[in-house]
């Protein structure tokens, strides 16, 4: 008898902190404006750690990668060739556009014309932990509160838009990536600036999205662009379209956009502070 | 004794897979070593210990790299839970009861995690889910469950869990 109530007491417990646990989550799956102290420490504790072993890691990861990839470094030296070719040819198309550009600036000048007045300080992190799961993609970085990060700063890194700071601690932060599952960002295409539209990662770590307007006409292999809707400033690279689908209502045009950055690889970003506009 | 252990093994295992683990990566999928731990430990602590280790596991999961607290405990803990029930029935040293305890609670953990997500609001490819990565952790995870499942049962015998501190 007694042996029957203690095995329903511990199912009792486990049955309470479920509960527990289910309305705790419930109250924390909203961005929260600032973590708990225990969050913090343990984050504290556990970032160093992982610095020093994801350094090593990494770095033995490179080296090793890339003695693999000696055998492409031929094919890829001359397409790389080409494409500086084709760059030159740009650059003097771009200078000369670059010329009007100012003209007009200085028109805009004369007008008045109200402008975001972006200063923006970037900091070098290196990421120290990538989320274990598979159904969220966030990682840790090594810069925090201490170094002046705070919540909704833009992490970038060479290639284009990495995603933004989503929790902070005294000296780690972590990151949701726009490949994530619920992260959206609007874009433009660089063209044509147009043509908007948002794009949303998922979990498979797909970048989807559709543009507003149904009949805009785009292509594969069109760069897109932050537009400077919602949280990111414009001009970010994001990446390139990559299939073109109208969904079967007609009323969308869906796409599908290959990622400038490399998730895989990434291991140095850049944080920004978060976008603020005076009018 | 045990507890520390437990706990130590548990902390490494977050910061390798956190780092070492994310260049084990096949097919984009990460193999849940957190979850393989917790069944193993369960498996030889019963179902009370099973679910506090689950629990704190889960709790920490949740604090370091979750999005919301208190996710990944609950999953954890009823895994604990339910594996630790078995305690008393099962033959230990067969190592077909990890593999196919882990590929159960695998799907179990991702079921719920999967509605867990879908009533906090995210998007959800429910095709996508099992194609891209519920079937490859499945079987990433089985296999890779009897190797942790044959060096937790050695330190489970040993003289080392038995001392008290």
């Amino acid at each position: 008898m007694a042996k029957k109530r203690s095995k329903n007491g511990s199912a009792m417990i486990v049955a309470i902190v479920a509960i527990i646990l289910i309305i705790i989550s419930g109250i924390t799956a909203k961005q929260r404006e600032n973590i708990t102290v225990v969050e913090k420490w343990i984050g504290n504790l556990i970032t160093p750690v992982q610095s020093v072993i994801n350094t090593g890691v990494s770095s033995l990861g490179e080296n090793i990668s890339s003695i693999a990839r000696l055998t492409k470094l031929k094919t890829e030296n001359e397409e790389l060739k080409k494409e500086v070719e084709a760059l030159e040819k740009e650059v003097l198309n771009l200078s000369m556009s670059k010329s009007e550009l100012e003209e007009l600036k200085g028109l805009k000048y004369a007008l008045n014309y109200i402008e975001d007045t972006e200063k923006y300080d970037t900091i070098t992190a290196s990421i120290v932990g990538k989320s274990p799961g598979n159904w969220f993609n966030i990682f840790t970085i090594d810069v925090g509160e201490n170094q002046g990060i705070k919540k909704d700063s833009i992490v970038l890194d060479s290639n284009g838009l990495v995603g933004r700071v989503y929790e902070v601690g005294g000296t780690w932060a972590k990151v949701i990536s726009i490949i994530d599952n619920n992260s959206s960002v609007s874009f433009q295409i660089m063209r044509d600036s147009s043509l908007q539209g948002i794009v949303t990662g998922s979990i498979t770590n797909e970048v989807t999205g559709y543009l507003f307007d149904p009949l805009a006409d785009v292509i594969v292999g069109d760069k897109i662009v932050t537009s400077g809707l919602g949280i990111y400033p414009k001009g970010i690279t994001i990446g390139e379209i990559v299939e073109i689908d109208k969904s079967g209502d007609h009323l969308l045009k869906t796409i599908k956009v290959e990622p400038s950055v490399n998730f895989k690889r990434i291991t140095k970003v850049l944080v920004m502070g978060p976008r603020e506009i005076d009018y | 004794m045990k507890p520390i252990i437990i706990s130590l093994i548990v902390i490494l295992n977050l910061i390798l897979q956190s780092t070492v683990f994310q260049w084990l990566k096949i097919y984009g999928v990460l193999p849940n070593t957190a979850l393989i731990l917790v069944i193993s430990f369960a498996i030889y602590s019963g179902k009370n210990k099973g679910a506090m280790i689950g629990f704190f596991v889960g709790i920490l999961h949740d604090i370091v790299f979750g999005r919301t607290i208190g996710l990944n405990a609950l999953v954890f803990m009823i895994t604990g839970y339910l594996v630790g029930l078995m305690d008393q029935k099962i033959f230990k040293d067969n190592l077909i009861i990890p593999f196919t305890l882990t590929a159960l609670a695998t799907v179990f953990y991702e079921t719920i995690n999967l509605l867990l997500i879908f009533l906090l609001g995210y998007r959800i490819e429910l095709f996508n889910v099992i194609k891209k990565m519920l079937i490859v952790e499945v079987i990433y995870n089985s296999i890779l469950s009897l190797i942790i499942y044959f060096y937790v049962s050695k330190l489970f015998k040993s003289s080392l869990m038995k001392k008290r501190y």
